[in-house]
């Protein structure tokens, strides 16, 4: 990685500014007092509105954030809650029918403060101020990198032309800086001819990073840099963001669902909640445990991977619908501390007793360390904590023996094996973790299973007699000890037919084996056995009435009529918001319990495996590199794809820890495979 | 002059297809097609179009005259009390030959329209659902009858057939015209497919029939919907083409035969306007007709095609996507 | 490039069938062909007969399979038959001299047509509910307007009663066709009404796909980017959005061609213009069979290089498709 550059071109402004800004000589938060200057950007009061002809969705509701340079501030907060909104919100970029309806927004850039000596008014910009302002100050890392990206142009060309709209620089000089910048985010140079189908996903959001750091910007607003990218390769990139921020000294507004991933890399973290900002802290204050309920709801959320295997709480119910105005706490319908006084506050933030200054909450009832009430743990699940480990002697249903499947060949060439030889037991009542990044042939493995691929080689064994599912003659047996659960909630009910029809079409295929008729009685028991109730709510609706939890229920339920012995979870909750996760995670738990049904849970999420599975196997490329008892797998990983998967993986206990060597080449190794692969 | 079967139609719903966006705006038009929700375009050519249809089935009744009479008059009359419409050089009135036109030609084209959109969603959903070599070779097929010429073709043919009748005419027009339907058919299968809910249904133990029938199908209606209409408007503009060519004898008169006297009796050097802007209309506003309603079918597949009332709200319709957002303080629900 | 390959490999097929099409028509249609002709003239003299009988297998010599190749044979050395109602000019003497009319009109004409319909759907939609916005389904209608009646509108207006253009014809009657300016500029005028004709009726198509394209590209993350870096409005509108939307617009007008040349033969037959439109309705009316075949072939083949040149334009302008498939 190249560092300085060239003195004379115009970016070297950073040198200026590394005098005034606060060196990078330790944690951030010691940094506060020796700093004079404010904060670079300031957002007071910020509302924003989406019109609408069924009313309008006020998706910001005067929200107060600050940025400080070299120092990263971690938005946190379920899908709709508000967070990109905000983000967008403050550089106005959001498009009709978003509208800003209060607040205001100051620049104080360094860069502007001769002309600016107030700072400069974003909300009051005109359409030259603000192309001015954008990525010059202020830059944006988009979510997806590949929609982000212009497919059409080479990535030197998008690199360069935001380069050339802020600096008179030559095309030469242009074409030196995105060598520079491409090498800083650990890509060599030559990629800067491809286009951006031609790189892997972590490669575009690299990419997409030197674009953001291309003029120096002193504000970096990071929307969901790192989702959808697999758990090591999110790691290497966090760490450059980190290293970067430190050499160059930007701020960062750093948005994420996943606030575990905040404890690792902010200084300080913002949770938001329809639209409000409910609790705004100290990185450290909040790996203790929050003040706000929602707070420790979601931090309750998140299985961890070190420490005992504790029991996990989540946050039952949805949001609240954001048209209108809110009578006093928002999250009041879903809160444990709930009391009737909730209604009446005005969610204004305030010092949380006992924390430093910078700790504040928008509850004014609730004590950091103060426990569940006795009600809300009564509800806790009883699950979290699966069968004891040495229940092997259980019934071998369902087993997968060294199952092959390769891909391509003929035409298209060169054979590509997406599974090598895998070989699985599923036992009555037991949860088996297959745990991999994307990519490692997982989800293949769940397709040979189910019937929808045909296998290469090996065999698929039900109750030992070999059996191929993907024939014609042996599908539908097979159906009906074998189902399904699918990944998108969204996707897999058909939106024209209403979860009667759903359920119905699934008992009426199997009633013969089950002896069930597709009645209204059989209907209202499934959904009850998926906990939907009152069962008239659900009977008749249609899928895009449902949320996602709901939806994932109906799926569940469908699964469940063929009366199947086996359920193939290919990642069942990934899609779903965090708080909603562990709700379908332990409906799944009991369900098993209830009709000790042979699972196989398939997961990105190590995490969520140790606390959900019995045993865990661990895929990369195609192979099963580690198989054990969940607990000592976790505890003792053994072999390096492992102890990197788990050394990745967020975690506010395991940041600092250094990644163990040999696992460090496995990832290089990994890049450069990702490299290959596309 | 066919130019109505083109992209225009279908083609921005099947442009997007793969994405998942396109994915599911594209149950939300079959939802919305459900609903009654049509745009007002849409309405408006759905009332046009009934009002055609109306003519069509009582246009022989009502027609004053035999549009075949013919008086001794040498010149074509101008609109009067007794010829609404004027007549022709031979003394047929304008006015009862586009009554009894309208029959003939509204027919032909539902009936090219319906035997075509069978033949597209046949091959399209066959096509997408089968995959491999079966959708190797449909696709194929449908794309040579795609980039063929159909009029010349079609010409040809009809140049071997002399005095064709409707429903031979309607069979050349559907062979030459169904490639379009089956082509965007083809796509959106291909890409509901692989959604989750065909594979869920495929999980449960559904079998191929009933997927492509319950699962596939109503999710495309709007799509295939869209396909009809075009290739209605196909059929008309170019069954109107073939007998003003004097290609086509249809037995009864349709609007191009009306044109076609129009043309041979010089009715545009003599300035008999009325013989030929009259027939002229009554094909421009039935094929207008159609385009509203194929406009309505679009913007119900891809709402960003509709123009918001919110953003009319905003007080600004010019607004261009890199303006600013922007701020509007004293805001009150409603006030703007 | 794959792309490339597999879209010649569908021409190739999609040429084979333009090919096996003419062949099979006159031997598969009812009713015989031959003896129509014949009875039209009846002082033909056998040579004609006979060489009528070899190209359409009236009488047959040999077998199918053996005429198939025969015409093939014969199709590859551009030699298709004699024309019977301008006897005995060669059919391909007829095609070398009307194709070069058809070309420039319709190739030129569907060319500006494209070019500007496409600029106009990025202004539309960029201005959303501008006037040019508002006036698209205006524009569009014209797409359900016959190409020949809007024709004889044109004429009426144009030619008759403003008298500013002529009509009719290629050029003005008594003209030596050449390099001389007062040839090309009489050509120029007459073409000027037909291109108004194809230009008018297909622009809207264009226009409004391209809009529809368009605005659903402006949705796209990279339109939001480019906003984000501080790009001019023009440098968004033009680099990143049409420069995207324009891709579905190239693949649509390879698909189209057919239709839009299948238009424009109809206005030539309105115009008398000296095109092979105008040469197949002639060839029609007077039963001129092997006239007729041999235009379908030339404008099959025309319509389907076009297509091709779409197709490579398509695959330049967007590096995805190298490793797309064709269909």
């Amino acid at each position: 990685m190249s560092t300085a550059s060239e003195p004379g071109t115009p970016w070297t402004a950073s040198a200026d500014r590394g005098s005034a800004a606060p060196r990078p000589d330790g944690p951030g938060r010691d940094r506060e007092g020796t700093r004079s200057a404010g904060p670079v950007l300031d957002i007071q009061g910020l509302g924003i509105s989406y019109r609408s002809d069924l009313g309008d969705v006020r998706a910001v509701r005067n929200v107060d954030l600050a940025l400080h340079p070299g120092r990263i501030v971690g938005l946190a907060g379920e899908s709709g809650c508000g967070k990109s909104t905000l983000a967008y919100g403050a550089v106005r970029l959001l498009r009709p029918p978003a509208i800003i309806t209060a607040g205001s927004v100051t620049y104080h850039g360094r860069r502007l403060a001769d002309g600016h000596p107030n700072g400069f008014d974003v909300l009051a910009a005109d359409d030259e101020g603000l192309k001015a302002i954008r990525w010059r100050e202020i830059a944006i890392v988009f979510q997806s990198a590949m929609n982000a990206l212009n497919p059409v142009l080479r990535i030197e060309d998008q690199i360069i032309d935001g380069i050339r709209a802020h600096l008179p620089v030559s095309d030469e000089q242009a074409r030196a800086r995105a060598r520079e910048l491409i090498e800083m985010v650990g890509i060599t140079p030559d990629r800067l001819q491809a286009y951006p189908h031609e790189l892997s996903g972590g490669m575009r959001q690299r990419v997409m990073i030197a674009m953001a750091l291309s003029v120096d910007p002193e504000v970096v607003i990071m929307d969901e840099p790192t989702t959808g990218l697999d758990v090591i390769v999110q790691k290497e990139i966090l760490k450059e963001v980190l290293e970067l921020k430190e050499r160059l000294g930007f701020a960062v507004l750093f948005i994420t669902h996943d606030l575990s991933l905040l404890l690792e890399i902010a200084d300080q973290v913002v949770v938001m909640y329809a639209g409000q900002v409910v609790e705004t802290a100290p990185t450290a204050d909040v790996r203790i445990g929050g003040a706000h309920p929602y707070t420790r709801g979601l931090l309750g959320s998140f299985p961890r991977l070190r420490g005992p295997r504790v029991q996990l709480t989540g946050i039952p119910g949805s949001p609240p619908d954001l048209r209108g105005a809110l009578r006093g706490c928002p999250f009041h319908p879903r809160c444990a501390f709930a009391q009737d006084a909730c209604l009446q506050i005005d969610m204004s933030l305030s010092e949380v007793p006992g924390m430093g200054p910078g700790h504040l909450t928008a509850c004014p009832f609730v004590a950091p360390n103060e426990p569940l009430p006795e009600a809300a743990r009564a509800i806790d699940r009883a699950t979290g904590v699966p069968a004891a480990d040495g229940a092997d002697a259980t019934e071998l249903v369902l087993a997968g023996i060294d199952l092959r499947k390769d891909y391509g060949g003929g035409r298209r060439g060169a054979v590509v094996s997406a599974v090598k030889g895998v070989s699985l037991e599923l036992h009555r009542g037991r949860v088996v973790a297959l745990v991999g990044a994307s990519g490692s042939g997982k989800s293949t493995i769940a397709k040979l299973l189910s019937g929808q691929e045909k296998l290469t080689g090996g065999s698929i064994r039900l109750d030992g007699r070999e059996i191929d599912p993907s024939t014609r003659g042996a599908f539908r047996t097979y159906k009906s000890e074998v189902q399904m659960v699918f990944q998108d909630p969204f996707a897999s009910l058909n939106p024209l037919h209403t979860v009667r029809y759903h359920l119905q079409r699934a008992l009426a295929i199997h009633a013969s084996r089950t002896g069930r008729t597709p009645s209204a009685a059989e209907i209202d028991r499934l959904l009850g056995q998926v906990k939907l109730g009152p069962v008239e709510k659900f009977r008749d609706a249609y899928p895009h009435e449902l949320s996602g939890g709901q939806r994932q229920r109906v799926s569940i339920a469908r699964a469940l009529a063929a009366e199947p012995r086996v359920l193939l979870a290919d990642e069942p909750v990934s899609m779903l918001d965090v708080s909603i996760r562990l709700e379908i995670l332990d409906l799944i738990a009991e369900l098993r319990t209830k009709f000790q049904l042979a699972i196989l849970y398939i997961t990105h999420d190590i995490a969520s495996a140790r606390y959900f599975a019995d045993e865990i196997l661990v895929m990369h490329h195609g192979e099963i590199v580690e198989r054990g008892p969940a607990e000592q797998l976790v505890q003792h990983p053994t072999h390096p794809y492992t102890q990197l998967l788990i050394a990745s993986s967020p975690d506010p206990d395991t940041f600092a820890s250094e990644i163990p060597e040999q696992a460090a080449v496995l990832a290089r190794e990994g890049l450069e495979k990702e490299v290959a692969a596309d | 002059m066919t130019v109505g079967h083109l992209p225009t139609d279908t083609e921005a719903t099947s442009v997007a297809a793969p994405t998942v966006r396109l994915g599911v705006s594209a149950w939300m038009l079959s939802l919305g097609a459900f609903r009654g929700r049509l745009p007002l375009k849409a309405q408006v050519g759905l009332v046009i179009l009934a009002l055609y249809i109306l003519v069509a089935i009582i246009g022989p009744w009502v027609a004053p005259y035999d549009p075949n009479a013919t008086t001794t008059q040498a010149v074509p009359e101008a609109p009067n009390l007794h010829h609404l419409l004027g007549t022709s050089a031979t003394g047929g009135d304008v006015l009862s030959q586009i009554l009894i036109g309208t029959r003939a030609t509204v027919v032909l084209g539902l009936m090219t329209g319906v035997i075509a959109t069978i033949l597209s969603v046949l091959v399209g959903t066959a096509a997408g659902y089968l995959g491999g070599y079966a959708d190797e070779g449909l696709s194929l097929v449908s794309n040579v009858f795609l980039v063929m010429p159909a009029l010349p073709l079609l010409v040809v043919i009809l140049g071997y057939l002399p005095h064709t009748g409707e429903l031979p005419t309607a069979i050349v027009l559907s062979v030459l015209g169904w490639a379009w339907g089956a082509r965007v058919i083809r796509a959106q299968t291909l890409s509901l497919r692989n959604r989750d809910f065909v594979l869920a249904a495929r999980e449960v133990g559904e079998r191929p029939w009933r997927i492509i029938a319950f699962e596939l199908l109503p999710n495309q209606i709007g799509l295939i919907a869209a396909s009809f209409v075009g290739t209605v408007l196909y059929a008309i503009l170019t069954s109107v083409a073939l007998a003003f060519l004097g290609i086509t004898n249809f037995s009864d008169w349709n609007y191009g035969d009306i044109l076609y006297w129009a043309q041979s009796g010089s009715a545009v050097e003599l300035g008999a306007w009325w013989w030929y802007v009259f027939p002229g209309v009554a094909v421009a506003v039935l094929g207008m007709s159609l385009v509203l309603i194929n406009f309505g079918l679009d913007e119900l597949s891809n709402p960003r095609l509709r123009s918001s009332r919110s953003l009319r709200k905003l007080g600004r319709r010019n607004w261009r996507p890199a303006d600013p957002t922007p701020v509007i303080r004293d805001y009150a629900e409603g006030s703007l | 490039m794959a792309f490339i390959a597999r879209r010649l490999a569908f021409y190739v097929v999609a040429v084979w069938a333009a090919v096996t099409i003419n062949f099979l028509i006159p031997r598969i249609m009812p009713g015989n062909a031959i003896d129509a002709v014949l009875g039209r003239f009846q002082n033909l003299t056998p040579q004609v007969v006979k060489s009528l009988e070899v190209q359409f297998g009236f009488h047959p010599k040999g077998t199918i399979f053996s005429q198939y190749l025969q015409y093939w044979g014969d199709v590859l050395h551009f030699n298709l038959g004699v024309s019977t109602s301008q006897y005995p000019t060669h059919v391909s003497t007829i095609i070398g001299q009307t194709l070069p009319w058809t070309l420039a009109l319709v190739g030129v004409a569907t060319i500006l047509s494209f070019a500007i319909g496409t600029l106009l759907g990025v202004v539309a939609a960029w201005r959303r509910g501008g006037w040019l916005d508002r006036a698209l389904p205006a524009l569009t209608l014209l797409q359900a307007t016959p190409y020949f009646f809007l024709a004889l509108l044109l004429i009426y207006l144009f030619a008759i009663q403003l008298k500013w253009l002529p009509f009719g014809q290629g050029y003005a009657l008594g003209l030596t066709t050449g390099f001389n300016w007062p040839f090309i500029s009489s050509a120029i005028t007459h073409s000027i009404l037909p291109a108004l004709t194809i230009i008018a009726t297909s622009i809207g198509g264009w226009m409004l796909q391209m809009r529809n394209v368009m605005l659903t590209t402006i949705s796209e993350d990279y339109i939001l980017v480019a906003q984000a870096k501080g790009l001019s409005a023009r440098r968004v509108m033009l680099t990143y959005g049409a420069r995207n939307a324009i891709l579905p617009n190239i693949a649509g007008f390879a698909l189209s061609l057919g239709f839009v040349v299948a238009g424009a033969l109809v206005m030539e037959i309105v115009f008398s213009y000296p095109g092979v439109g105008f040469t197949l309705y002639n060839a029609v009316t007077s039963n001129d069979y092997p006239l007729m075949q041999g235009i379908f072939l030339v404008i099959s083949i025309a319509v389907l290089s076009a297509s091709l040149l779409a197709d490579i334009a398509y695959a330049v302008a967007d590096p995805r498709a190298r490793t797309r498939s064709a269909f």
